[in-house]
């Protein structure tokens, strides 16, 4: 065996494995930062805890009017982009041709590379000002503008995951439908889209779960205040209070450390809804079914 | 055609025209307000003025963020390479694939912040590094690592595996294959992947900010130093309202560059 020969098979592995290693590692380092906050209060306290006052003579971190600041600004959106990126999926299936359906889903996917911070600007000068009008408020920056752009982020992701699995379902199906003389609207709204109806959901966790966490677009517009969120109210998403407050923390501290633990609620999110994905993928081939997502 | 079929056509048409309008409108309204500021000045002077930005130009957040990119990319593509050929042609159980796949998977949806948390905290605060191009490009680097192994796996198993076979049988040794079949095949799907990873890392903001870019730098960076990068530069104009014509500008910019190599890539991946 070459020298080159030995050096290359060998590093292989060992590049592999260390990636691995880098992200459970990531995960590792992450609980063990949060660990002095979790001492400090309970898990229960943190959660439910509604001051965050990291910087007082001995510190209260309650995370509950950020974490439910980011749950709201996400649910709000998936409720603006899933029927618009479910609707444009089904349009792109069937009601275009080929060639549409092609330049329509490259667009879609070159505008999902858009910088968030250019989106975050974009609704800085459009989305606020129009809020803050429509409504009469003394500033627009809040949950629903920071929802609109959010909805403007999580679009092409939906519409790209949605288009797949019933371009799937819709494939497999048209002939034998066509064969029966049953329209192709027919069969997608009675065959279809239910049999899609598990894919479509999982595709929108996971748009939920990156909506957890994006950062900048949704920090330019939501006006990043620490109280009870409400619609038309500022808010501060998890995301936000990590970027904002990270510059400024001790190394150590309680407060870093509390970051951390807000940092960990969004990593037990993301795991959570991907180990959600991977156990509904293993179940659908398991049953010899494609897999869809 | 019955009434609810008639609805459910109407709902389609409807949110294709409605999204596609909002999307492409998003764009226009960028280049409608940002091209004209463009010129050649903008593009080649140092920021000026009082605070540094609201006039003069962004040449070095422009060579900022293509060093920041190009570093980041050839560093995942060392790490991304091999970790590719491992899950393709590693002879590696059942469970391990899916281990790495559940791992790169889970963790391409990583949010940025979180990167740069984590980047913050172990480079700059732990290890002591100063800020600088090198450790901002580390940190970004992590954030791309899934994201190109990913879809590296996919270009490296269209290779055929019956050609990979049949050489094997011939004696070649598997990192001689790796080096002169699969890896000079897979050229031009692969580097488009690497490409749209470096698009990837230079559009981010939150995992740059606290590990590297700066407001404002004298000369063009060397790799230890801080440098200026472009998405920084947008959030500073806009956020401390210094200038919304030249964060018109900055987000043109910024948006033809990265569009640019995402059609390219998108073009050369089409060709093949």
């Amino acid at each position: 065996m070459h020298l080159s020969d030995r050096f290359t098979s060998g590093i292989v592995p060992i590049m592999a494995v260390s990636v691995l290693a880098l992200y459970i590692g990531l995960v590792l380092y992450m609980a063990i930062e949060a660990w002095p906050a979790l001492i400090h209060m309970s898990w229960m306290d943190i959660i439910t805890g509604t001051v965050w006052k990291p910087m007082a003579q001995s510190p209260v971190l309650g995370l509950s009017y950020i974490i439910s600041a980011s749950i709201y600004v996400s649910l709000l959106s998936l409720l603006w982009a899933l029927p618009l990126g479910i609707g444009t999926s089904i349009g792109l299936s069937l009601g275009v041709s080929p060639r549409i359906r092609q330049f329509c889903l490259s667009t879609i996917d070159m505008i999902a590379g858009i910088p968030s911070v250019i989106v975050g600007f974009i609704g800085l000068a459009v989305v606020v000002p129009a809020v803050q009008s429509m409504f009469s408020l003394s500033t627009g920056e809040s949950i629903l503008s920071a929802s609109l752009v959010l909805a403007f982020m999580i679009l092409p992701y939906i519409v790209t995951h949605c288009t797949e699995s019933i371009e799937t379902y819709r494939l497999r199906y048209e002939e034998t439908a066509l064969g029966l003389g049953i329209s192709p609207w027919h069969t997608m709204k009675a065959i279809v889209l239910p049999s899609a109806k598990g894919s479509i959901i999982l595709s929108s966790v996971l748009a939920f779960s990156r909506a957890m966490g994006e950062t900048m677009a949704v920090m330019m517009v939501v006006g990043n205040a620490p109280i009870l969120p409400s619609l038309l109210g500022k808010a501060e998403p998890i995301p936000s209070l990590i970027a904002l407050e990270m510059g400024s923390v001790e190394y150590n501290s309680l407060h870093y450390s509390g970051l951390y633990v807000a940092a960990l609620v969004l990593l037990m999110i993301l795991i959570l809804t991907n180990v959600l994905v991977y156990m509904y993928s293993w179940k659908t081939r398991k049953d010899g079914h494609h897999e869809v997502i | 055609m019955k009434l609810s079929n008639l609805a459910l056509a109407t709902w389609a048409y409807g949110s294709l025209v409605l999204v596609m309008a909002i999307l492409i409108a998003a764009c226009a309204y960028i280049v409608y307000h940002g091209g004209p500021l463009i010129t050649v000045d903008f593009l080649w002077l140092y920021p000026a003025g009082m605070p540094l930005g609201v006039e003069g130009g962004i040449f070095p957040a422009i060579i900022g963020s293509i060093l920041e990119g190009l570093l980041t990319a050839s560093m995942a593509a060392i790490v991304s390479i091999p970790c590719a050929l491992y899950m393709v042609y590693g002879n590696i159980s059942r469970w391990k694939s899916e281990c790495f796949l559940f791992t790169l998977r889970c963790m391409s949806g990583l949010p940025s912040v979180l990167i740069g948390l984590f980047g913050y905290s172990v480079l700059i605060l732990y290890l002591g590094i100063d800020k600088s191009l090198l450790s901002a490009s580390i940190t970004l680097t992590v954030m791309v690592i899934p994201f190109i192994t990913l879809r590296l796996v996919k270009v490296f198993h269209e290779f055929p595996r019956e050609t990979y076979e049949a050489a094997l049988n011939m004696g070649l040794s598997p990192s001689y294959i790796w080096m002169h079949m699969v890896i000079p095949s897979a050229m031009r799907d692969g580097l488009s992947a690497i490409a749209l990873g470096a698009a990837y890392a230079m559009g981010a903001t939150a995992p740059i900010m606290y590990t590297g870019a700066v407001l404002y730098t004298r000369s063009i960076p060397n790799i230890t130093d801080p440098f200026m990068a472009l998405p920084y530069h947008l959030y500073i104009l806009v956020n401390e309202g210094y200038s919304v014509d030249l964060a018109y500008a900055t987000a043109f910019v910024l948006m033809v560059i990265l569009l640019c190599i995402n059609i390219i890539c998108r073009w050369i991946g089409g060709r093949s």
